[in-house]
């Protein structure tokens, strides 16, 4: 029963549409999970999604058709799928977010989340729900073991969260994967019916519920090990951990759900680069060159995606970097009206540098700028001409100069005595 | 041959009896779901949305709000020339009562509607339509184009169709009749519990539902087996949670007429009490009742058997349950006085009614899950350290729950942690182990956990045995001081508990730096200024222009010295090449300085070449002119 319930979830978007698409394709085990996520599959098409249903065994799959991808976001929805049809294989779907056993962890393993073993449940004897069936999976997960990523899971999450299904854990080496919901500390994840004789894979806070990935293209994973986490039962459920704890009418899951899916699909969090301008204090066209130690001025326009808009930018944590292989100056950005904009001076070394605006925060896509600029030494005219402790030099030469025209004049023209004449 | 089939037919009989009775039924919190449902369509977009808002209220026995305000909608919204707008209309006024719609282009639309090329869903729409607006209408004609268009049509829904408009024909309805068990047939069974048709919820609730109208109105029992329709209704308790208006209107109708129908009524038997025995509450409860939670009268209810179900054992057989003074339809049993063991337990049920009532089905196999818990204590609690050669026994304080160490354990990397602990069962005061026996470690500073897994042996009694050296790597080398915690959990254990055991204070060889947060690549970066090359430093403005005085000195004492010895430069001819080759003379110093002051090399270079052309001119005429004075001097 156990096993059946578990399910692996799976949101991916696509990289390569320059606007976040609508078309939305779901792959499922059975018809009527249309039925018990209803509200789910409700609010996607609320958001003007277009949702096309297949089975995951549906021998006429395919992501992509003549070298373009048929749908803009993919749902798999498929915990048990052995195979899947047509087309697509993990490598399809690996390709759909770069551009055979059990493929939804093959899956997850290649995005750097690997979930536990076929069988095994999060379970969790102190922070269980009073609906629970006796084997404690029905496992209560609190608002504060949520990431503080307000851009995925949203700002307002209050209620707990009703889990049940399979953990996960992250791969350390992979900086890309977002533990965006964790179990408490004293669940673990293991088989509910057997006897713990090795080591769990995943225990206390590093079992994960949600994960979430955002692939250096931008494309967007989300990975919950729980199919029930987005049906109608657990959106409406009321929330109550068994031990004694406070009552909540509706679990959190809806709004958690809905968030995740509008990230994942890139409703939010998604920014653009406008112009970006460069040029000395007081001009207008960047120069040819610039020299060290000159006064610049930069500007870069943000703009991020609000309900289909693009609209200005509101932040002010922006960075610009001057970069010759190093950074030799990384400075704040100020924000006006989308406008990002600082002042600087060069720094005194001669070379080709970088401007670089790097803006990498937790849910929103990453934004590059590097526009590449020559910055040259002082011409020698540009140096210091009067130099005080070189005076001695200068009257030096000067003197010599002023000695070499009156010798000159004496030399040439010296009358010698009229006695010397007499001689 | 016969034998052995009569064996398998037994079999499938008892494996099929086992656990179809359903386990559940629509409590009142899910018909005030779905009343919220039906309430939420209000104003209604559409008659559709009306009528099915209007009937599922009218079928959960709600109020439909505002109803003199809905049936003006529903003038509003009908559409005379669509067939469906009209049905709608027509039904949903119908049930509203004292509402009347009218529009003159209705009878034509609708019987126009009622021919063999129409859908099976606008001849149904159109023949109900004309019946709740108490028009006439040829029944011949509507079953001759309903049986029509069956044969191009013949998915599940439009049968469903069918049955529902020839639950209202007079004259000969036996072909809808035949075809229930033809279509019943088409039905997917689902884990050998559930059965549905492609369609979904409302295509198996449509043609369950009208199937049975169709057979009231035939007053014949549909021939749908027992089993089948257990199964349906199994699928139907499994999808309360519908949300879709047409689909939980159908749903609600097909549950409504499961319950009150004259050929089979489905018994729910529901676990009532909480699934978890305990010594404080020993009793299971069950509730009887038909899907919609009413009551069916007096029963008798027996456990047939109780089995746990890792060991199998069988616990109890052929118990009576009790019935319960406060709810009719509960029966209790005290569980525990058949001394149980812990564990899950499974209860097969049968119900019988004390007065005999044939249409009740999945009477007997019901099932419920209960497990048997039990309190647990902790004893025999000793926590130390140990050299890791053994050389000396470890040094030992025996803790007693809940209570904490009173001293920081302190250990390094030489040494290790051990404790030992026993579990018992408080009931039986056996030991016994648990799912969860883990030892959290907790630093309290970084909050970085480490979890650790007990293992038990042969007496029962479990052992954490930590070697500070050898696990570095688990806690990234990083010393300091932990919080050591005991979780203790199981499916079975009434009390889990998280134990603070200790604090101990560990010290790694090396410390380690603490691990860097993965985070912080999103986080903004610290500033960097770009630090300038410093100017050299230069000496006093008075020493300079000292050396440039003593520098100055020499041209000075030069000229002194001339002056004093009186030089003589009456020798100079007043030609035009010495006065023009000493003026370019000086102007090419001059040049020098107006370099130095102002031009840049290219500038410089122009001007000398045009200074130094006459210069050489000069210059040669001058020389060649002295030569050949002082040559005619000679």
């Amino acid at each position: 029963m156990e096993s059946k319930l578990a399910g692996i979830f799976l949101l991916v978007t696509l990289c390569a549409a320059s606007l976040p698409g609508k078309r939305t394709l779901i792959l499922v085990d059975n018809w009527s999970i249309r039925e018990t996520h209803s509200v789910f599959f409700r609010s996607l098409r609320d958001l003007d999604y277009e949702l096309t249903f297949k089975t995951a065994d549906d021998a006429s799959l395919a992501l992509i058709k003549y070298g373009e991808f048929l749908y803009d976001n993919l749902i798999l929805f498929s915990p048990s799928v052995e195979e899947f049809g047509g087309s697509i294989d993990v490598s399809a779907i690996t390709n759909f977010i770069d551009g055979g056993g059990d493929p939804m962890r093959e899956l997850a393993t290649e995005c750097g989340v690997e979930f536990d073993e076929e069988n095994s449940a999060v379970i969790d004897h102190l922070n269980y729900d009073v609906k629970d069936a006796g084997k404690h999976t029905l496992t209560v997960a609190d608002p504060e073991n949520l990431m503080k990523a307000p851009m995925i899971v949203g700002d307002n999450n209050k209620s707990p969260f009703l889990f049940r299904g399979v953990g996960m854990v992250s791969d350390p080496e992979n900086p890309l994967v977002l533990s965006l919901l964790r179990a408490s500390s004293t669940a673990y994840s293991y088989k509910p019916n057997e006897k713990i004789d090795e080591f769990p894979m995943a225990v206390g806070t590093s079992t994960l519920l949600v994960a979430a990935l955002q692939a250096r293209n931008n494309a967007r994973v989300v990975f919950v090990g729980s199919l029930d986490f987005f049906s109608d039962e657990f959106f409406q459920s009321s929330v109550q951990k068994a031990n004694g704890g406070k009552k909540f009418e509706k679990s959190g899951n809806e709004a958690l759900a809905l968030n995740l899916a509008r990230w994942a699909f890139k409703n939010k969090g998604v920014l653009r680069v406008g112009k970006v301008s460069h040029h000395l204090q007081g001009e207008k066209e960047p120069p040819q060159a610039y020299t060290v130690m000159q006064q610049v001025e930069y500007s870069i326009v943000i703009e991020e995606l609000v309900q289909g808009q693009w609209t200005p930018f509101k932040a002010d944590d922006v960075q610009l970097e001057f970069v010759r292989i190093d950074p030799f100056v990384r400075t704040t950005l100020t924000p006006k009206a989308g406008v990002f904009s600082t002042s600087f001076k060069l720094p005194d070394v001669y070379g080709v540098y970088q401007f670089k605006v790097d803006y990498n925060r937790i849910g929103y896509t990453r934004l590059y700028s590097a526009t590449q600029v020559s910055v040259r030494p002082l011409e020698h005219t540009q140096y210091e001409r009067f130099i005080l402790s070189a005076y001695p030099y200068y009257a030096s030469a000067f003197s010599m100069m002023v000695g070499v025209f009156l010798l000159s004049l004496v030399f040439l023209h010296y009358k010698e005595d009229v006695k010397d004449k007499k001689e | 041959m016969a034998k052995v089939l009569s064996v398998i037919g037994v079999l499938a009989i008892a494996v099929v009896g086992q656990a179809l009775t359903p386990s559940s039924f629509l409590t009142t919190i899910d018909q005030n779901r779905l009343k919220a449902v039906f309430e939420a369509a209000s104003p209604y977009s559409d008659t559709q949305a009306a009528h099915y808002s209007i009937l599922g209220l009218k079928l959960l026995g709600a109020t439909i709000p505002n109803a003199q305000g809905a049936c003006k909608d529903i003038s509003k919204l009908l559409d005379g020339t669509n067939v469906a707008s009209i049905y709608y209309g027509a039904t949903a006024a119908k049930a509203l009562g004292n509402c009347k719609i009218e529009v003159p282009e209705f009878k034509k639309t609708l019987t126009d509607a009622i021919k063999e090329d129409s859908s099976v869903q606008d001849i149904t729409f159109a023949f109900l339509a004309l019946k709740s607006l108490g028009l006439p209408a040829d029944d011949n004609a509507v079953s001759k184009a309903l049986l029509a268009a069956l044969n191009t049509d013949d998915s599940p829904s439009s049968h469903g169709y069918a049955f529902l408009a020839a639950s209202q024909l007079t004259g000969d309805i036996s072909k809808f009749v035949d075809n229930i068990e033809d279509v019943v047939a088409q039905a997917d069974e689902v884990d050998d519990k559930y059965l549905q048709f492609e369609g979904g919820l409302f295509a198996t609730a449509l043609v369950v539902d009208s199937a049975y109208k169709l057979a009231e109105k035939n007053n014949k029992a549909p021939t749908i087996a027992q089993d089948k329709v257990l199964k349906f209704a199994n699928y139907f308790l499994s999808r309360r949670h519908v949300h879709q208006l047409k689909s939980a209107y159908y749903f609600l109708s097909a549950i409504k007429t499961l319950t009150t129908n004259k050929f089979l009524v489905p018994v729910a038997v529901t676990l009532a009490s909480p699934v978890a025995v305990t010594q404080t509450e020993p009793s299971v409860r069950v509730q009887v009742t038909d899907l919609l939670g009413g009551n069916l009268g007096e029963m008798t209810v027996t456990a047939d058997s109780a089995r746990h179900l890792e060991d199998g054992a069988v616990v109890l057989s052929k118990k009576q349950f009790s019935p319960s003074s406060a709810d009719k339809s509960i029966f209790e049993l005290n569980f525990l006085e058949a001394k149980p063991a812990k564990g899950f337990y499974k209860l097969t049920i049968s119900v019988a009614p004390k007065k005999a009532d044939p249409r009740l089905i999945g009477t007997t196999g019901a099932e419920v899950e209960v497990k048997v818990t039990t309190k647990i204590s902790i004893e025999n609690v000793e926590i130390g350290v140990a050299d890791k050669d053994q050389a000396t026994a470890a040094r030992t304080t025996r803790l007693v729950h809940p209570n904490k160490a009173a001293s920081v354990i302190e250990a390094d990397y030489h040494q290790k942690i051990v404790m030992k602990f026993q579990l018992k069962d408080k009931a039986t005061g056996q030991l016994m182990t648990a799912h969860q026996a883990f030892v959290r470690l907790t630093n309290t500073e970084t909050k970085q956990e480490i979890i650790f897994v007990t293992e038990a042996d042969n007496t029962l009694t479990s052992k954490f045995d930590l070697d500070v050296g050898s696990s570095a790597k688990e806690f990234a080398s990083v010393s300091g001081k932990y919080n050591m915690e005991l979780i203790i959990g199981d499916a079975v254990i009434e009390n889990p508990f998280s134990w603070l055991v200790a604090d101990v204070s560990i010290t790694f060889p090396e410390s380690g730096d603490v691990p860097a947060d993965s985070s912080s690549q999103y986080a903004k970066k610290p500033e960097i200024k770009h630090k300038f090359n410093e100017p050299e430093k230069r000496p006093p403005a008075t020493v300079s222009i000292a050396f440039t005085a003593l520098v100055l000195l020499p041209l000075l004492i030069l000229l002194v010295l001339w002056i004093r010895i009186g030089v003589n430069i009456s020798n100079f001819p007043l030609s035009l090449s010495a006065v023009g080759f000493h003026i370019c003379l000086g102007a090419i110093f001059s040049l020098y300085y107006c370099y130095w002051t102002q031009l840049n090399m290219f500038q410089t270079l122009r001007w000398l070449g045009a200074i130094a052309v006459p210069t050489f001119f000069f210059g040669n005429r001058l020389l060649s002119a002295l030569a050949s004075k002082s040559a005619k001097h000679a």
